[in-house]
């Protein structure tokens, strides 16, 4: 077999190959998975394995969103899209074939009670990083400073979002005991996602995902 | 039997050529990766980002030591909605792997760096810092551990100009530890193709 010799650096293989290799990593370092504001939703449904859902036929849903507020904090969650979230729920119902109660009394009491919870919270935290800065020049006389350095002086800033969480309850008004304060809850579905999105975008994302969480629900309904 | 062995062994031993100073070959390459067995079932995309970095320090006709380490990052984004024993979940799931292998490496070379095509085999070992990310809309579980780590390798040593072409596959295996999503510890499995350039130093 003929030896070869390995010599001096080739002036042009190495460079280009080692271009090659480094164009590749700095190309694929970073992976974009497309999120946009509605993709942070998330929607959630959970039952009772042991309650018969074709049981009930009826229910009844106060005509108001209960906001969740920590004590001693003032409730500023807005009502504008309270409206649209009763009538929502009402529509998936409806759908599923279960008759509407609006006035409730001892001869026609509803199977179920539908109760709907609403609340914020802000996220907020603290960044920092280290910037970079260019070497001193070169002064006659002095040595020179090449290369990069960092300050001992990091740039601080804060960030926050807010998110808001709905939760819609179904409770079997039968199993059920106001008087000690018992609720047989058979049902629960929930959302949540960001906002300080446009409304148009907020209404939009609570139809669907209101619609998503009654979609991840097969075993309801009255038929 | 054994006569004819060891004459064998000695033969192909001796017809190797000798290098002609001591020396090494490092090398850098781009590395991507395919996850295996149970890793596949957290992601089953293929992976484009990763880098290698390579030394095997020549000490004999055929066999070489050094180290490798590296970064391999694997990721996919998930739409399914997860169904559990009494309900279900929707939403955009992100799920991330990144791995940094440190390992040592012995290596068997089949034919000398002087010949037109020098394959070698090489058994690394090591430890594997993992981090495992799983994010569900806002909610994100972030867990890291440090692993031991084996990945056996076949590459091969492509002489263009004055340094060299490398191609390579891996196995890599890390073994089970740490605290990850869903409870327990877990092992990862990866399957990595590099190509990248080397450098001798002979």
């Amino acid at each position: 077999m003929k030896n070869k010799k390995i010599g001096a650096t080739s002036m042009l293989t190495l460079p280009v190959l080692a271009l090659f290799i480094v164009g590749l990593l700095t190309t694929s370092c970073y992976k974009d998975y497309g999120m946009e504001t509605k993709d942070y939703d998330v929607v959630t449904a959970f039952y009772d394995t042991d309650a018969d859902f074709s049981a009930y036929t009826t229910y009844f849903m106060p005509d108001t969103v209960l906001h969740i507020v920590k004590e001693g904090e003032e409730d500023n969650i807005t009502r504008k899209y309270d409206q649209q979230i009763l009538d929502q729920v009402d529509v998936n119902m409806e759908t599923l074939g279960y008759q509407k109660i609006t006035t409730p009394s001892e001869d026609i009491k509803p199977d179920l009670f539908m109760v709907i919870l609403a609340t914020t919270t802000k996220h907020s935290y603290i960044w920092y990083d280290y910037p970079w800065y260019p070497g001193y020049p070169i002064y006659p006389g002095y040595p020179s400073y090449p290369g990069w350095w960092y300050p001992w002086y990091p740039v601080w800033g804060t960030s926050s979002y807010s998110t808001g969480t709905l939760v819609i309850v179904m409770v079997d008004a039968k199993q059920s005991d106001p008087d000690k304060e018992k609720y047989k809850a058979v049902w629960s579905g929930a959302v949540n996602g960001l906002l300080g999105d446009s409304e148009a975008s907020i209404r939009h994302r609570l139809t669907s995902a209101i619609n998503e969480t009654f979609l991840l629900s097969p075993y309801l309904g009255a038929e | 039997m054994k006569k004819i062995v060891s004459t064998l062994a000695a033969a192909l031993l001796l017809s190797l050529p000798i290098y002609a100073q001591p020396g090494g070959i490092g090398g850098i390459a781009y590395s991507t990766g395919q996850t295996a067995w149970d890793t596949r079932d957290f992601i089953q995309d293929y992976s484009w980002r990763g880098v290698a970095v390579e030394y095997k320090h020549i000490t004999s006709q055929v066999f070489s030591y050094g180290f490798q380490f590296g970064w391999n990052n694997f990721g996919q984004r998930v739409d399914d909605v997860v169904v559990l024993e009494n309900g279900a979940i929707s939403g955009t799931q992100i799920r991330k792997l990144g791995v940094i292998p440190i390992l040592v490496s012995l290596n068997y070379h089949a034919a000398s760096l002087y010949s037109e095509i020098s394959p070698y085999l090489t058994l690394n070992v090591g430890t594997y810092y993992v981090r495992e990310q799983y994010q569900l809309g806002i909610f994100v579980s972030d867990r890291r551990a440090w692993h031991l780590a084996l990945a056996p390798e076949i590459g091969v040593y492509i002489p263009v100009n004055d340094a060299y072409l490398q191609l390579a596959v891996k196995l890599n295996h890390a073994f089970a530890a740490g605290d990850y999503f869903g409870g327990g510890s877990k092992e990862f499995s990866f399957l990595t193709i590099n190509i990248g350039v080397a450098f001798p130093t002979f």
